[in-house]
């Protein structure tokens, strides 16, 4: 037997658990549930229409809300041999078009497209169907995109990230065992589909057969419709940015009467400061696993560390852990010369990446380094770490890495020393830039009933951490730190705040 | 009072204007409150408050240290061009 493409393994899983457990749940939405073989029935359903539209290895841009006809959509696309580019649906019409523009799709599939063909009402023969598409998968050549992620929230053009199926099948299959997630679990899914945390949720969970709660964008920031949503639905298995979990925390509704479902949380796509990772262990079951995982969009998830509870007390920086397995790591210093992690005990760097989880490159824009880099299946990650006894830690952006008086600041440093601050709730720094000096300004959120700390006082209790020089020159108070789509504090709107 | 005078400016300026717990004593430098570019500001304050002529020489980061630094400063200053 020849061996399965791996373009074909996530379709085939589908068609696999639709055959063989066809009443079971694979998607929970709102008031709605699917079962796996109403699921492969609507992506078959799409598949046909994008079959008769002459679509192969095209780009197809989902221009659709967080719902199971979504998820129906990827599959589709992947069943046709063709891949799928989402957008998050909460941004602004200006954004999405700009997504557009860049992505240059073959067909944009949106409600009014979906709604068109049901109208056209013939319904294929479903067993048909699915044993054509099982033979015709496996005859996949040349298929090797299985998506391409738009990073928004920058300035300037979108990069799309081109994500391949081989990608995602080594990080679903470490993940799954990682996870030990199994066809009973219930898998939440928090991000939006064009974030890449997303690919944990959805595709996991078709590997093994398992059920997806897909968290709608009404639902995605409300904290108490995501409590009462895990408890409702059992979550097993949960995965967001840190954000969502310390709101969560900060609702005062979690608890274990709440979490006893929970067997792993994961986070990742920022820093989770140990203070406020202690307040969510508080508020979990002791059983519950935790995992910090990293990874830019461009590796997916590529380092990870398993939460030991009992060493965050002494834990300054939560480590980002260790490479996956079958991966490279090196450290490259600002002279440009590159050592393998095997060398770097004690040293820091930016973060590089190899092997089967890196992109094949952007789909619409030519940087020189990356590309070059990712035709030797490596990635610059843009981050600076460190390789510390207990694993490599996240130090901040190579280039958010400012300068002050000649000195190098790193903004996250300061920012996980404030989070230790009885008063604060969530901290960011922003960097004024002056013509003469530059200021460092510290945005702060406060614990509910805590009086706010003044300048002096902060600038005593982070001397005792920090040099002189990384000390902030003014400190505001804010209702809340802005959040991009993702859920990530987002730095760049912090100038807003400080005006 | 010179030392109250010079509190009130340093809060003014450099701490949002928040007085609470700035002392004669407090380490101006150590904790980023001043730093080299601000001692400039502080020359210019003494020389308006204290009609005192304060030379190049003088300009150094110990006479700047804290507000007691400074004080001394002005009162040796005094003596000298008296």
């Amino acid at each position: 037997m020849t061996k399965i493409p791996s373009s074909a393994r996530f379709a085939l899983n589908l068609l696999s658990h639709a055959q063989q457990t066809p009443h079971k749940a694979a998607l929970i939405c709102a008031e709605q549930q699917w079962d796996y073989a109403q699921l492969a029935a609507r992506a078959c359903q799409i598949a046909n229409a994008l079959c008769a539209l002459g679509l192969t290895q095209a780009p197809v841009l989902l221009n659709l809300p967080k719902q199971p006809d979504t998820v129906a959509a990827i599959y589709a696309c992947w069943l046709s041999g063709n891949h799928y580019i989402p957008i998050d649906y909460s941004q602004p019409d200006a954004r999405v078009e700009r997504i557009i523009a860049a992505a240059k799709p073959a067909l944009v599939m949106d409600q009014d497209w979906l709604s068109t063909l049901d109208s056209l009402g013939h319904l294929s023969d479903y067993e048909q169907d699915l044993a054509a598409y099982m033979s015709r998968l496996r005859q996949h050549r040349g298929v090797t995109i299985a998506a391409i992620l738009y990073t928004s929230g920058s300035t300037g053009t979108p990069k799309g990230v081109q994500i391949s199926h081989d990608m995602l099948d080594f990080f679903i299959d470490w993940a799954v065992q990682t996870t030990a997630a199994d066809g009973e679990d219930i898998f939440a899914n928090h991000a939006s589909f064009a974030f890449d945390l997303s690919t944990f949720d959805l595709f996991a969970a078709v590997r093994t057969g398992a059920c997806v709660w897909l968290i709608t964008e009404q639902e995605q920031k409300d904290p108490l419709a995501l409590i009462k949503g895990v408890k409702k639905h059992q979550v097993s298995i949960w995965y967001s940015v840190p954000s969502i979990l310390s709101m969560m925390v900060r609702s005062g509704e979690l608890n274990s009467s709440h979490t006893a479902s929970l067997k792993q949380v994961i986070f990742a796509g920022e820093p989770y400061p140990v203070a406020a990772l202690q307040r969510l262990v508080g508020c979990l079951s002791a059983e519950t696993q935790l995992h910090n995982w990293y990874g830019p969009t461009e590796t997916n998830v590529c380092v990870a560390w398993q939460v030991d509870k009992t060493q965050l007390s002494h834990l300054r920086h939560l480590p980002i852990g260790k490479l996956l397995p079958e991966l490279d790591g090196w450290l490259e210093d600002e002279s440009g010369t590159r050592l393998p992690l095997s060398q770097c005990l004690g040293q820091s760097g930016e973060l590089l990446i190899g092997g089967r989880c890196v992109t094949p490159g952007y789909a619409n824009v030519d940087l020189p380094r990356a590309t070059e880099l990712h035709q030797q299946h490596c990635h610059a990650t843009g981050d600076l770490v460190e390789l510390t006894e207990d694993g490599l830690v996240y130090l901040g952006r190579i280039d958010d890495m400012v300068k002050l008086n000649g000195y190098r600041v790193e903004l996250g440093e300061i920012e996980s020393l404030l989070h230790q601050h009885d008063a604060i709730e969530q901290a960011a720094l922003h960097l004024a830039l002056g013509e003469q000096q530059h200021k460092l300004i510290a945005v702060i959120t406060l614990k509910e009933g805590a009086a706010k700390p003044s300048l002096l006082a902060l600038k005593q209790f982070l001397q005792q951490h920090l040099p002189a020089y990384m000390l902030p020159h003014k400190v505001v108070v804010a209702a809340q730190l802005p959040h991009n789509a993702n859920g990530k504090v987002d730095r760049k709107r912090l100038a807003e705040l400080v005006l | 009072m010179l030392a109250t005078k010079l509190l009130n400016h340093i809060a003014e300026q450099f701490l949002d204007g928040e007085k609470d717990g700035l002392e004669p004593q407090t380490p101006l430098f150590e904790l980023n409150i001043v730093d080299s570019a601000a001692i400039f500001d502080l020359v210019d304050y003494l020389k308006q408050e204290t009609q005192l002529n304060i030379g190049m020489q003088e300009i150094h980061p110990g006479n700047f240290a804290s507000v007691d630094a400074m004080v001394s400063l002005v009162e040796r200053l005094q003596t000298e061009q008296a």
